[in-house]
């Protein structure tokens, strides 16, 4: 039964994988435009075996881990000190409201020119477009902290600090979680596509190159890396986060 | 001298654009060492807000507060308070959220962790030390949030409709519980609560409060022979208490439905 259950959760992901292996043989699409996917696995283990990969993934992972690592930083303090402070709330919110819908993207250009090619423009660029969801979270969950839970702390002699960091973040966790995984998300496709544009290396970068150089086949190979990074991220993120909202029974 | 002093507190809610409502309007009050003091009322009257001036979370607007001969400016450990829906931490175990008002005291941690036990010990919760709170019943919280509030041994004790949430049964063990933790550790206590027979069945005595704006109708002491046990509420004298406490208190929730409708 669990075998069968198995089967069928797999099942499209299975016959997704038949189509591209069947189309491109069967000539309904060009075997240039989709080569068969058997041929690309065979590029994907050729990238992986002469490092290629590696180099590549490392550096993308690290543009991505710095530039969601410093919005939390930034973004869970300023949030949560934003919803208790009337006069922090005053200064920030209209600033993040102005910058909240604003594309990150189009930023692009602006980070190469003043941070070029290297990897100080990815990050920022991941900082900027992931600080903001990661703000509000903080910022919205801490707002919905039951008051009286803020009133235990305070009359167990915790000062602001204390209450802010000790309590109302704590109880804001199931949402400031949920902000930080949709800004996981967000930030594969920051970094994705600023590496397209402005980078000479990393991920974004080996498929742009391939794409250019037309080799289709190491090509997608790099696309299904990318694809499968960011399912893995959801998923290990998922994992941590079910183990940090235990308490939630 | 008396362990607590209200003195003339007045309290408005201001709201833009519309007068002010007035919720508490010029509450005298006294209590004194060791005193179990309900305050009494149909929601609305201000008893819940009474006593969070007292805890100092909302700020005095006009008359003054006294704790122990000083004026209430803001929390603080002295005044330990308990909630209606427990205010417990929800992602912190049993044993950490009894633990939380001791941190700040800077106790070896092996005394910290008998001190703890023991009150675990004293709410019957041995057992359920690493649960955390969403995992126990609505009574099991309660005396979770007793314990956390006691450990720290308050001067006093405040108590914000703490049964409210509870069924009945529930709500009869938790007097039994209260009751005997008041006579080992004869703690001031005030009570809030909108059920008469709780407020006769534990208090010394009864603050009466009309709604609208809240004002303290009358103060009636509760004379009735040493609790030993619910059986007490049977007596006639209870029932009189009872009866005339329910009257003075119906007359206002009577006017509280009208104005409403």
């Amino acid at each position: 039964m669990r075998l069968f259950d198995f089967c069928i959760r797999w099942s499209p992901l299975a016959l997704l994988a038949l189509a591209w292996e069947l189309a491109p043989r069967l000539g309904l699409v060009g075997a240039q435009s989709l080569p068969p996917l058997s041929v690309v696995m065979a590029s994907l283990w050729k990238l992986a075996a002469n490092g290629d990969l590696l180099g590549h993934g490392l550096q993308s992972l690290w543009r991505l881990g710095a530039g969601l690592g410093l919005a939390i930083l930034v973004g869970v303090p300023l949030g949560a000190v934003m919803a208790t402070s009337r006069i922090v709330n005053a200064v920030v919110a209209p600033l993040a409201r102005a910058l909240y819908p604003m594309p990150k993207s189009a930023l692009i250009p602006v980070l190469l020119l003043w941070l070029g090619l290297g990897n100080a423009s990815k990050i920022m660029l991941i900082f900027l477009g992931c600080l903001l969801p990661v703000l509000m979270s903080a910022y919205n969950g801490v707002r919905g902290v039951d008051r009286v839970l803020l009133w235990s702390a305070r009359s167990f002699g915790r000062g602001p600090l204390d209450v802010i960091f000790g309590v109302a973040v704590p109880a804001a966790m199931p949402e400031l979680l949920a902000g930080i995984r949709s800004a996981l998300a967000l930030s594969f496709v920051l970094l994705v596509s600023s590496e397209f544009l402005m980078a000479r290396d990393g991920l974004g970068y080996l498929i742009s190159f391939l794409g250019d150089g037309g080799a289709y086949a190491p090509m997608f190979a790099a696309v299904i890396v990318v694809a499968c990074l960011g399912f893995t991220a959801d998923r290990l993120f998922l994992v941590v986060m079910r183990r940090m909202l235990a308490w939630r029974g | 001298m008396s362990q607590i002093v209200f003195d003339r507190v007045r309290h408005g809610y201001r709201a833009a654009g519309r007068p002010e409502m007035l919720a508490l309007s010029d509450i005298s009050l006294s209590v004194e060492p060791g005193e179990f003091v309900s305050l009494l009322g149909p929601s609305g009257c201000g008893k819940s807000t009474l006593l969070y001036l007292l805890g100092g979370f909302v700020a005095i607007q006009s008359g003054r507060i006294l704790m122990e001969g000083r004026k209430v400016t803001g929390p603080g450990p002295d005044r330990g308070v308990v909630f209606q829906n427990f205010a417990l931490f929800p992602w912190k175990t049993v044993r950490q959220n009894i633990a939380y008002g001791l941190e700040r005291q800077k106790l070896p941690a092996r005394e910290r962790d008998e001190i703890v036990q023991s009150f675990i010990d004293m709410v019957h919760l041995r057992g359920f030390e690493d649960s955390f709170p969403s995992q126990l019943s609505g009574g099991m919280r309660q005396r979770v949030a007793i314990a956390r509030t006691l450990a720290v041994k308050p001067r006093v004790l405040l108590m914000d409709e703490p049964f409210g949430a509870l069924d009945a049964q529930t709500r009869e063990i938790m007097h039994e519980e209260l009751l005997g933790i008041m006579q080992r550790t004869r703690m001031t206590t005030i009570f809030v609560t909108h059920d008469v027979r709780e407020a006769v069945y534990l208090s010394d005595r009864v603050a009466v409060m009309s709604s609208r704006p809240g004002r303290i109708k009358e103060v009636l002491t509760i004379d009735l022979p040493e609790r030993t046990g619910p059986s007490v509420m049977k007596s006639a004298r209870a029932n009189d208490i009872v009866e005339y406490l329910w009257s003075q208190v119906k007359i206002d929730a009577a006017h509280a439905v009208s104005a409403v409708q």
